[in-house]
């Protein structure tokens, strides 16, 4: 066997590799895995931005209802692809000795982590208010009648009167059975979300009502 | 062959080829091709031709040989290699899907100890796995092979095939069991 393999050798059958190839490859791979981890950091931001714009992030306050409307009108397909690509972040993190000598779980959680950790801190600095409105308004265009973030303009006997952040003007009525957490008390100029409803195009029966802001 | 290359280290002679002395190669392949072929024969089985595979793994070897960090050991490396070409093979043959989950790698498992007594055991489970190892799954077969018979540790074995140490252990133990069952089957 020896001959044999040392004939090919020697034929030029086959060649060595050069060092530079080993080192472009490692670099690639490097290079492959952080532009997969911004972009996966840039898709859960974002995902974390869509749910406090379109206000649905804050429904599950309101039970089992504002749970189930919440998981309805998460972005799925945005998480799928963010699955798919810590997924792939991770097969790459196991070509490495740091990571392939531990269980799985370790560097899976790791991944989960520095990703979560970035992700807020990407959303903490309103990276996505100055650069992704329009991506937001063209590819997760608002459509849930039924929850509607927006500014307290004005306070009537049977509700209030809420600017949208589009700009729609909605007449808000609020019932003995409207839930509040923690109960709290509006005012004008306070940013709330309120979910319920539509009486008709231009009021809505409030089921619940959470303060974003004051 | 040089008279001198007897006496270098198997990380010597690798250097040696990555400077481009073919013939160095050839004592790395004196050295490992008896191991080779035992590995290839006792994990392949009926799933294509030792010599040929053993031929491909050192030409792999050969082709990527400046990938080979001389600062470490070159054992675990061209096992690595023989790894990756015999799976291929089995995968080739079996139709086994390329994507499998491995879920012994998943969860931390408690230390496990190689057990002092292991030596008494070794001859004769070494005379069982011959006559049963066909019947073992490859994914233990694999590890028993490079315990029993290339007399690996469990650190080796984990940096060959790239799972954590408690994995070796938890692989071994499902791998012994097997076999146990298998001789208990055959009523041996």
């Amino acid at each position: 066997m020896e001959n044999k393999i040392l004939e090919t050798i020697k034929n030029s059958d086959i060649q060595m590799k050069p060092r530079w190839h080993f080192i472009l490859k490692a670099v690639l791979m490097m290079v492959g895995g952080v532009i997969l981890l911004f972009l996966v950091v840039y898709l859960i931001s974002f995902i974390i931005f869509i749910e406090r714009q379109n206000g649905a992030g804050f429904i599950p306050a309101f039970g089992l209802r504002g749970w189930a409307r919440f998981l309805i009108t998460l972005p799925w397909l945005l998480i799928l692809f963010s699955l798919l690509f810590i997924g792939v972040l991770e097969l790459l993190v196991r070509r490495y000795a740091f990571a392939y000598r531990r269980p799985l779980l370790y560097s899976a959680l790791g991944i989960i982590v520095i990703i979560g950790v970035s992700s807020i801190a990407v959303d903490s600095v309103e990276f996505h208010q100055r650069f992704s409105p329009v991506v937001y308004r063209v590819l997760v265009a608002p459509d849930a009648d039924d929850i509607n973030p927006g500014d307290i303009t004005e306070m009537q006997e049977t509700g209030f009167i809420l600017t949208k952040i589009d700009g729609e003007i909605l007449h808000v009525i609020v019932a003995s059975s409207t839930r509040s957490p923690g109960n709290k008390k509006f005012g004008k100029g306070d940013r709330v979300v309120v979910f319920g409803d539509r009486e008709s195009t231009s009021s809505i029966n409030a089921f619940g009502i959470r303060k974003i802001r004051d | 062959m040089n008279m001198d290359a007897t006496q270098r280290s198997d990380e010597e002679i690798a250097a040696l080829v990555q400077r481009g002395d073919v013939e160095a190669f050839g004592e790395l392949i004196q050295r490992y091709e008896p191991k080779m072929l035992r590995y290839a024969r006792k994990f392949l089985f009926s799933s294509g031709d030792s010599e040929d595979q053993v031929q491909e793994v050192f030409l792999k070897a050969y082709m990527n040989i400046k990938s080979f960090d001389i600062s470490r050991k070159f054992s675990p490396w061209l096992y690595r290699i023989a790894h990756n070409e015999f799976l291929n093979a089995i995968k080739k043959n079996r139709r086994l899907s390329v994507f499998s989950f491995d879920f012994d790698t998943l969860l931390p498992h408690p230390a496990s100890k190689e057990t002092a007594d292991a030596d008494i055991n070794v001859s004769e489970i070494k005379n069982l796995l011959d006559t049963s190892l066909d019947k073992i799954n490859p994914k233990y077969r694999e590890l028993l092979v490079l315990y029993y018979f290339e007399e690996m540790d469990y650190k080796e074995i984990a940096e060959i095939l790239q799972i954590p140490v408690g994995t070796v252990g938890v692989r071994l133990k499902r791998g012994r069991e097997q076999l146990k069952k298998i001789i208990e089957k055959n009523g041996k």
